[in-house]
């Protein structure tokens, strides 16, 4: 009952048989369907750390944008109070509230207030 | 037994070795996507798939049609196969399934088969004829047997499992499957012995 020679041969039902090319195209034609899905099992493993980053970069960079914005609004707000004044700053304040015209008497005392007379004609 | 391989073991291995990785290896490989672990599965199981199709269909095209599908939806749903070691016996029964479904849905479309000239192969029109006749008679003889006894015959008798094999992948015990081989062949052959020009040993008349 086991003997290969009982056996019933159907050789024709092979389509194989008659075309001999035809389990390549079958195989070829699964491979092809299958691609999509093997791509899509295969890509959580095959990124590198760069292209994991690139993957995330519409969350990422909205993200250090806006962390970056805040730091900025923090630090200006935090040191608004008790920033020095810069020396532009300061002959400005010197300047300010003066009633006459601070030339003449700028000019009289000598080079130590040059600044204040270059800031008056136009700046450095 | 072989060890487990990695995805970059994989990359290593040529694919005449990956041919002789059990199922449970090539399916691990599979659902990493690696394509050469599923060709292998695909090389291995094309040719079972497709007689398991026929043996519901016993119609050439639709067999081809299912057991393509059928390895689409096997690369889907492969978390699903629990018993990595078992992929044929699962992987057949979704052909047949499918096959089955088809039956349901289409009515079979029985007796279709390729104009002679559309099927010519290296031995010409007159021999391919030949062929489609025999292909023909034979697919008519088999419409009398179970959807299981057409398995058994086919994988035995075409694909050349054996019976331990044929046994665990269909999930019946060993002496069924004797069984069913051994009534499919008696059948099939009282019903060709009256068909002109059939001979049992294959040759032509």
């Amino acid at each position: 009952m086991n003997d290969l020679g009982d056996r019933v041969p159907l050789e024709a039902l092979d389509p194989g048989a008659s075309d001999p090319g035809f389990w390549a195209r079958f195989h070829a034609r699964v491979m092809e369907e299958a691609r999509a899905e093997l791509g899509r099992r295969q890509a959580p493993e095959d990124l590198s750390i760069p292209e994991v980053v690139f993957a995330w970069r519409r969350t990422l960079v909205p993200a250090a944008l806006m962390a970056a914005a805040l730091a900025g609004i923090f630090l200006v707000g935090q040191g608004s109070g008790s920033a020095p004044l810069s020396p532009l700053a300061l002959e400005e304040v010197l300047i300010q509230d003066l009633e006459v015209e601070p030339i003449p008497s700028v000019l009289g005392r000598g080079a130590v207030d040059e600044v204040a007379f270059l800031h008056l004609v136009g700046g450095f | 037994m072989f060890p487990e391989l990695n995805k970059n073991a994989y990359r290593r291995v040529r694919v005449s070795e990956l041919m002789e990785r059990t199922d449970g290896e090539l399916v691990a490989a599979s659902l990493r996507g690696d394509p050469r672990a599923f060709g292998v599965l695909v090389r291995r199981y094309m040719r079972p798939g497709y007689l398991v199709a026929l043996s519901v269909t016993g119609n050439g095209e639709d067999a081809e049609d299912v057991a393509q599908e059928a390895f689409l939806v096997a690369l889907e749903r492969l978390e699903d196969c629990r018993d990595r070691e078992r992929f044929g016996g699962w992987f057949l029964t979704i052909v047949r399934n499918r096959a089955k479904n088809l039956l349901r849905r289409e009515k079979l479309r029985r007796g279709e088969v390729l104009s002679p000239e559309l099927a010519a192969g290296p031995g010409g029109p007159h021999e391919d004829l030949k062929r489609l006749e025999l292909r023909e008679q034979i697919e008519k003889g088999m419409e009398g047997l179970s959807d299981v006894r057409r398995e058994v015959l086919l994988l035995h008798d075409l694909e050349g499992w054996k019976h331990r094999e044929i046994a665990e992948r269909l999930g019946i015990p060993d002496g069924t499957v004797r069984s069913h081989l051994h009534f499919a062949r008696r059948h099939l052959r009282e019903y060709l012995e009256g068909v002109p020009g059939y001979t049992p040993s294959g040759e032509e008349a």
